[in-house]
Order: C-alpha cells, then structure tokens, then sequence
C-alpha cells in the first residue's frame, strides 16, 4: 500500500515537471503551399540568387533552392519521380535535360514565344541562356592566335592545347562535336588528329583550362565563352577568339518536373527568367547570351558571332559512340 | 514484492535508503531542471522583447522619417527639376537632401537616379555616376508604383529605398533612392552591440540583409528560414541559441534576435548525463549502505535470537559481545545480565539441594543402627532394674526415649514431643552433672502442638549444658516460647557463662560459619533455614554478667493442618 502510495506519487511529480520547450510560434510568416516554388538548379550562386531574389521580390513567392551538379541534381529528380520534390530544374545543358525528359513535364506551347531562333525549343525544357564554345590563347605567348577549329589540328598547337575531357566535362564534349561540324572530312580522321595533336594532354576539369592559358602552361585552349569573360574580368591576361569557321551555341535549359506541387508557381518562374529582366542582365551582367529574339539587338558579340547548326538532339545520340571511339584513341595510344 | 521486502531486514532498509537517497534527486532532476530551464528562457524572452522594442525604436526611428522624407524629395519641384536637367535648381537641391539626411539621423545615403538608372546627384555614400537598372530591383519596383518601396540591397548595401518622380504625365523622370549601407546599419543597431543578443535582419522571403555577425547571415538565416518553410519552431543552425522574431509593418522585413540560452542541448544532456552517473553513484551507495546497516543491525539481532535458542535448550552459559553503546548493546548486556543471574540462581537452588541431601543423609546414618542400640538400652534397664541400681535403669529409660524419637520417621513432630525429648536428655545430663543445674521447661499450653523440625531444641538445651552451666553449682536453664504474629520463638536461657562476642557474631550473622564447639547450633540454623528459608533460624544474646539466651523462630504451623506434609517427609 506504502509501496503503491509512493509509485503514485512519482508519477505525480513526473506528469507535473513542465514540459517547457520554447520558441516564439512563427508559423503565419511563412506563406501557404500555394505561395512556394522548389528549384534543383546547376547553376553558381552568383547567377541563381539575385535572379530568385528578384523574383521573391517581385511575386512573394517563396523559392527554396537546392543546388548541385547537373547530374547529381538530375538523378535526385529521377530517384524523387514517385514523390517530386522539386518544382523545376533550373540549370544544366539541354542535352542533360533532354535526356531526364522522362521525368519532365510537357510544357504549354504559348509560353515559349518570344524565343531566338537560335535557341533550341524542346517540348519538355526551354533554353534559358547561350553559352558558345570560344577559343582562347595566352596573350603573351601568342602573337597569331587560331582563328578557326580547324587550326586546332595544326602541328603547331601541337602538346599546347588546354582542353578538359570530354567525358568529364559537358562543354568539352560540346567542344569535340563542334570541331567535328566544323571541320569538314571523316569523324575519325578529325577525332584522331585533334587527340594525336594534344599530345595526352587532357584537363580534369573544365574550370582548369583558363588557368592552364594563363599560367602559360598551354598556349590555348578551348572553353565556354562566359568561363573566359569571367577570367579576362578577373585580370586574366588571354584573348578570345571566334572561331571563323563558327561554333556551337548550346543553351543551359530550364525544366518544370513531372507531378510537381507547384505548377503554376514554377510556370512564373519560367516566365519571369524568359522575360526581358533577367535576359538582359544574362548580356550585362553574367557573361552570357539571351535567347531572346527581342533581345538580339542589344547584344553585339552575338550579331558577330558565326554559329554552326548544331543538332542537340543528333549530339545525344551520338555522345555514347563519339566518347568510345576517343576513348579507344585514348586507350590505343 | 511488499512481501519480499518486508521479509528481511536488509531489503527493508535497502529499499528505505533507496527511497531517501534517489527521491531528492528524482525531484531534482525531473523537477528542478524544466524549472530552472523555464525560468531562464523565460527571462532570455524577457530580456530579448526588452531588447527587440530598443532596435524596432531604433529601425522605425529611421524608417519612419525616411517614409516620409520620400514622398516629399519625390514631389519635389527642385528635385524634378533636377532629375529632368536643370542645373541651375541644385543650389536649392542639395539642402533639400541634406535635410532629408537630418531627418533620417544620417543612417542612409541620398541619391537621385535619373531615368536610365544613373545617380546624378547624392550624399552620404552614394555616388555620383553610379548605375541602377532601372529594370531591376529597387527602381523597376519603385517605377511600378507611386508610394514608397523597400528592396533587398547588393554588395555593402543592406537596403534601398526609393520613390519614382514622376513628371505631369505621370512617367517616370528619375527616382530618389536612400541606401543603408552596412556600417549605417551596425550604428542604428550598435543599441545592442554591448549584450549577447545578435540582430538579424531579413526580408519578406527571410533571405538575409543585415547581420550584426557575418556568419549569422550566411548559415543562421538559411536554416531559420528552412524552418520556418518546414514548419518547424525556430531553433537555428546548433540549438544553442533562441530567437525571437518581429515583422516591421512599414518595410515588411523581420527583425530576429537571436541569444544564447543557458540551458543549450548540450548542456542538458551533460546535466542528464551526469544525473544518470549520480543515480548509478546512489544505487551503488544504497547497496553500500544497506549493507553496512543491514549488518550492523541484524547481526546482533541474529546472535542474540541464536543465544536465545541456546538458554532455550539449557546452555546457560552462553553470554553476547557487548561491545556496543546502543540499544543493541544495552539489550545484549540485559540478555547477559540476565543469563548470568538465572543461571546463578539456578548453581544457588542445585547446592540447596545438595545440603538438604547431605543433612538428611547424616541423619539416615544417624539411624543406622539405633535399633541394636535400642535393644541394648532395654537390656541395660532391665539389669539396673535386676541388680537394684534404679539410676542406670533410668538412664536407660531416657536414652532408650531419645533414641527412639530419632528414629522415628517424622521429621516435623510437635513441640510436646521435642520438648519430652528435652526432659529426658536433661536427665541423663543430670547424673552427668550430679544436679548441678535445674531445667525448667515453660511452654504455654498453646504452642504445644506446634510443629517443628525434629531435635532442634535438644542441641541448644546441650549448648547451653555444656558451654553455660557446666562449671558452676547452681546452674539454672529456661526453655520458653512466646509467639510473635505468626513466628513462634523458642528461647532456651541460661545463667552461666555467656558467650564471647566472637561467638555471637558468627551466631547472628546470616552467614554462619560452623566454629568449634557450637556445631549443634549451627546444624540447628541450618535445619530450620533448609525448611523454612533464611527468614527464619537461630540468634543468640548475652548479657554482659554472664548468661545467655539463644532462640530459635519457626514458622507458627500447627500440627493438624501440616500432619500429611509432616508425614510425607
């Protein structure tokens, strides 16, 4: 009886300790469902965060980002299909999204009118800026650049190209199918005289090749047009060239998932960065092209540019049999 | 399980210790703990809503001048009139500026951007030439409306506000624009730069514009505002710190303040942590503790409840350890005390015994051959009587009588007889003495058939014969009996030589000694204290000229009433 009187009293004294946890309740700050948007986006920080700023800004909705490698993002999206998080894919070349498609919604056809030309239009992803492949070379090395793909299977470049492998890299894959355009002859003949004129030397990363002009290590090499603005921006002493005989033009793209929770949010989202804001700012501020017809007047670099018709689609398909074929070059040497 | 505990001491007291040592800390624990967390987070809130109130003062003490000063630069002639390049109206222009300045406690630069975006005139941090887009950010918002507008700053820049100047068509000529730059903001908050409390200021989609540390901007803000889009309460990046969150009606932006609790994650666990350890410490202690008492109570208890056992089968010798001061102790010390008298009383009853065989043996062998004695007398009284010497015939007589109430069987015979007895010993002590002394015997008529151990008065009438009257001529002996309440005394007095007072001594001391010559009177005193216990017996007196009286106190038992136990004997 004591015993019983005394086990009662403790779970008195434990049901009467306060259970006192403590935060103000802050639940009508953030919006309702229908107020919110979720990106994966492969973009850097400096391009996504003023971009979703402005939009929050501007809509009130809120954007939560998740940021990544384009492939690391793609393949949270396919593993996310039976329950998406995401709302959009925000980044990434074309050809990555174009091959995720699967988990991509198909987009209304009206929302993609004021688009270049140019700029690849795919039923399930939009383009959303231009990256061209340039050449570039070491200012003080080189007193005659390249002017043209072709000149990169010249002897004298031999040993000196900076270029990133293409299995590793997307712009470099980019790259070897614009050579291939744009140098007329056999795909073969083409790979093995531009892997026998590098020498071996092949980049880890794409993020290498300006360093590597610059440093002087080689005296050019092959990059995204934008990587080079940002370098010669930072003091970098190299020079861009435009290839004569033109060059690739592969927009990043902008996607809406598959069963997502926020459709129309996302939608304004992509109207917004299609919009004449954000692509103006892509050729004022971030090194980049518009793809935006509209827009074509306001960009100079862009009017001078040669372009090659480059098939996205045809690149695709071929990136396995083209990456096997410089893998056994590779591997043959 | 109650009858598990309360079967033996040891669980009893482990369980009681137990409950003493482990309850002050259960309450401790359980208690004290939310307690003393509650009571401080409950004056960090405090504390924290005091501070919050000094910097919205501190944000509305700027923003409101500053809502105010915009509408009036806005609809500014001057300020149109600049912005639409009349450069003769800046001489009015700048101290139009320099007011608003004032007004707003100098925390935010002044520019006025034209149409295309580009800062024609400022003060205060902005510069002249600096390019806004005009479609972005502040001034596309500020072109959208005609009321004030608050947008996210870029760079050093906490935030701008700004306002359109609008010409009479309503289009926009220019905008004026106040910047807050970061060290404006760490001066309007330097309010709390001195307390533990961090500011956080942040806009309408919680990304952050301002914080009094670097790092809370960058981690703190992104993981309040994953919470809030959780849903979650706001605990930050570690748990070690509370935040409290105001909106500001005028701008839309919210001000967290964030401060360190005194009770962190950390520091409850450790706290539990520790209270575990002290918990596996008491247990440990209890077990200890119990033991020791346990066997410091029950084993003195056991020992004495085995000794018990032990007297209970007869062996009294047994004695307990009294080497404690306590109630334990003092009980052993009884128990010996105890033991020790009931067995003395016992050696005590066992020599009682012993004596009273003894005596009764010295008389049985006293018997032994009276009868052959006996026949002998007879014989001798029948020749005193033949050859004519009556005094031998006599003496024969009497002893023939002494002997035969020797040998009778009873050992309690009434006075009468012993007295018979008396008078037939003093007749033989008569020739003996050729009537030296005369014996009267006076005994009232009462007393009798009073019963009393056989041949007790014969030996003091025998005393008083032989260390009394023996050397004189005219010895006188008295035997009388009086009755005191219920004891009877019989006194045998004499008027001979009395007694030394050595003799005395021994003879009224309880402890008699037997002493050469007065061997009768102490197997008398013996007798009677073997019947009737040692109130009773012999003393003896003596006068200083001589004579002495010794008297024997009896029981007062009659003869009727004690005749079957008279006879058992």
């Amino acid at each position: 009886m004591k015993l019983r009187a005394t086990a009662l009293l403790l779970c008195f004294v434990l049901a009467a300790a306060p259970n006192y946890t403590f935060a103000e309740s802050v639940d009508d700050y953030a919006p309702a469902d229908n107020g919110r948007l979720v990106i994966y986006t492969s973009h850097k920080v400096e391009i996504y965060q003023p971009i979703i700023r402005e939009f929050e800004q501007r809509t009130g909705i809120w954007v939560q980002v998740v940021s990544g490698g384009t492939n690391d993002m793609l393949k949270q999206i396919a593993l996310e299909s039976d329950y998406p998080q995401a709302d959009l894919m925000f980044g990434g070349g074309v050809e990555s999204l174009n091959a995720y498609s699967d988990y991509f919604a198909e987009l209304p056809a009206d929302i993609c009118g004021g688009l270049d030309t140019h700029a690849a239009v795919g039923k399930k992803w939009l383009p959303f800026s231009l990256l061209p492949i340039v050449l570039i070379y070491n200012r003080k090395l080189v007193t005659q650049p390249p002017e043209s793909w072709a000149d990169l299977l010249d002897s004298r470049w031999s040993g000196s190209i900076a270029y990133a492998k293409p299995d590793v890299s997307g712009s470099s894959y980019t790259a070897l199918i614009t050579l291939l355009l744009a140098v007329p002859g056999e795909d073969e003949n083409i790979l093995r005289a531009f892997y026998q004129n590098l020498e071996g030397k092949l980049l880890d990363s794409s993020g290498d090749v300006v360093g590597a002009v610059s440093d002087g290590d080689c005296a050019i090499g092959i990059t995204l047009e934008e990587t080079a603005l940002k370098g010669i921006a930072a003091g970098k002493e190299i020079g861009i060239v435009y290839p004569a005989d033109g060059t690739s033009n592969v927009p990043d793209g902008i996607a809406i998932v598959k069963g997502c929770a926020h459709w129309d949010n996302a939608l304004t989202f992509i109207r917004f960065v299609l919009g004449e804001d954000v692509q103006r700012r892509l050729i004022t501020t971030y090194y980049r092209h518009s793809v935006l017809s509209s827009l074509a007047g306001e960009d100079t670099q862009a009017q001078e540019m040669r372009l090659l018709d480059y098939d996205i689609q045809w690149a695709s398909d071929q990136k396995s049999s083209i990456l096997t074929q410089w893998n056994a070059l590779a591997a043959g040497e | 399980m109650k009858h598990w505990i309360r079967r033996s001491f040891k669980t009893r007291i482990f369980y009681t210790v137990l409950l003493v040592s482990l309850l002050p800390l259960v309450i401790c624990d359980v208690i004290m703990l939310p307690i003393l967390i509650a009571h401080s987070e409950t004056k960090i809130a405090q504390e924290s809503r005091q501070q919050m109130a000094l910097i919205q003062d501190a944000l509305s003490g700027l923003l409101e001048p500053l809502n105010e000063a915009l509408p009036a630069l806005a609809q500014d002639e001057v300020v149109r009139g600049a912005l639409t390049g009349d450069e003769a109206e800046t001489g009015a222009l700048y101290p139009r500026l320099f007011q608003a300045a004032t007004d707003t406690g100098f925390y935010a630069g002044i520019g006025l951007f034209d149409a295309a975006g580009v800062c024609r005139y400022a003060i205060n941090g902005i510069d002249v030439g600096a390019k806004l887009y005009v479609n972005w950010g502040v001034l596309r918002a500020a072109g959208q409306t005609d009321e004030p507008v608050y947008a996210d700053g870029a760079d050093d820049i906490v935030f701008y506000a700004a306002q359109a100047v609008r010409d009479a068509q309503g289009s926009a000529v220019g905008y004026v624009v106040f910047a807050v730059n970061e060290t404006k903001a760490d001066q309007l908050f330097s309010i709390l730069s001195d307390t533990s409390a961090d500011i956080l200021l942040l806009n309408a989609s919680w990304e952050p514009l301002y914080s009094s540390q670097p790092a809370l901007g960058d981690t703190v803000a992104a993981a309040l505002r994953q919470q809030l889009w959780d849903g979650k309460k706001l605990t930050g990046s570690g748990g070690e710190f509370a935040y409290f969150v105001q909106r500001e009606t005028t701008s839309g932006y919210f001000l967290v303040v964030q401060k360190p609790k005194t009770f962190t994650a950390t520091l409850i666990h450790a706290f539990y942590f520790i209270s575990i350890l002290k918990g596996a410490l008491c247990l440990l202690l209890c077990f200890w503790g119990a033991w020791l008492l346990s066997r410091h109570l029950s084993r003195p208890i056991r020992e004495l409840n085995t000794a018990m056992g032990a007297v209970e089968r007869g062996h009294y010798a047994v004695r307990l350890k009294e080497d404690r001061e306590d109630e334990l102790g003092k009980l052993a010390e009884g128990f010996n005390r105890m033991t020790r008298e009931y067995s003395l009383n016992l050696q005590r009853s066992v020599q009682r015994q012993k004596e009273l065989n003894d005596t009764r043996l010295r008389m049985m062998q006293a018997q032994l051959n009276p009868h052959f004695l006996y026949n002998t007398l007879d014989v001798m009284k029948w020749l005193g009587t033949t050859n004519n010497i009556p005094v031998i015939a006599a003496m024969a007589t009497d002893l023939a009588f002494i002997l035969r109430s020797s040998i009778t069987g009873n050992n309690l015979i009434p006075l009468q007889t012993e007295l018979d007895l008396v008078e037939h010993y003093v007749n033989i002590q008569n020739v003996r003495f050729e009537d030296r002394f005369t014996c009267e015997i006076d005994v009232p008529e009462a007393y009798q058939r009073c019963l009393v151990p056989k041949l007790v008065l014969q030996p003091l009438v025998e005393n008083a014969i032989l260390h009394g009257v023996a050397g004189q001529d005219d010895g006188y002996i008295k035997l009388s009996a009086l009755q005191e309440q219920e004891t009877l005394v019989i006194t045998v007095a004499d008027n001979g030589c009395g007694m030394s007072a050595e003799v005395l001594d021994m003879l009224n001391s309880p402890d008699k000694r037997i002493h050469g010559g007065h061997l009768g009177l102490y197997n008398v005193d013996r007798i009677i204290k073997l019947y009737f216990g040692n109130n009773y017996g012999i003393t003896a007196q003596s006068g200083p000229e001589g004579g002495s009286r010794v008297s024997v106190r009896l029981p007062m038992t009659r003869e009727e009433a004690n005749d079957a136990q008279g006879s058992d004997r």
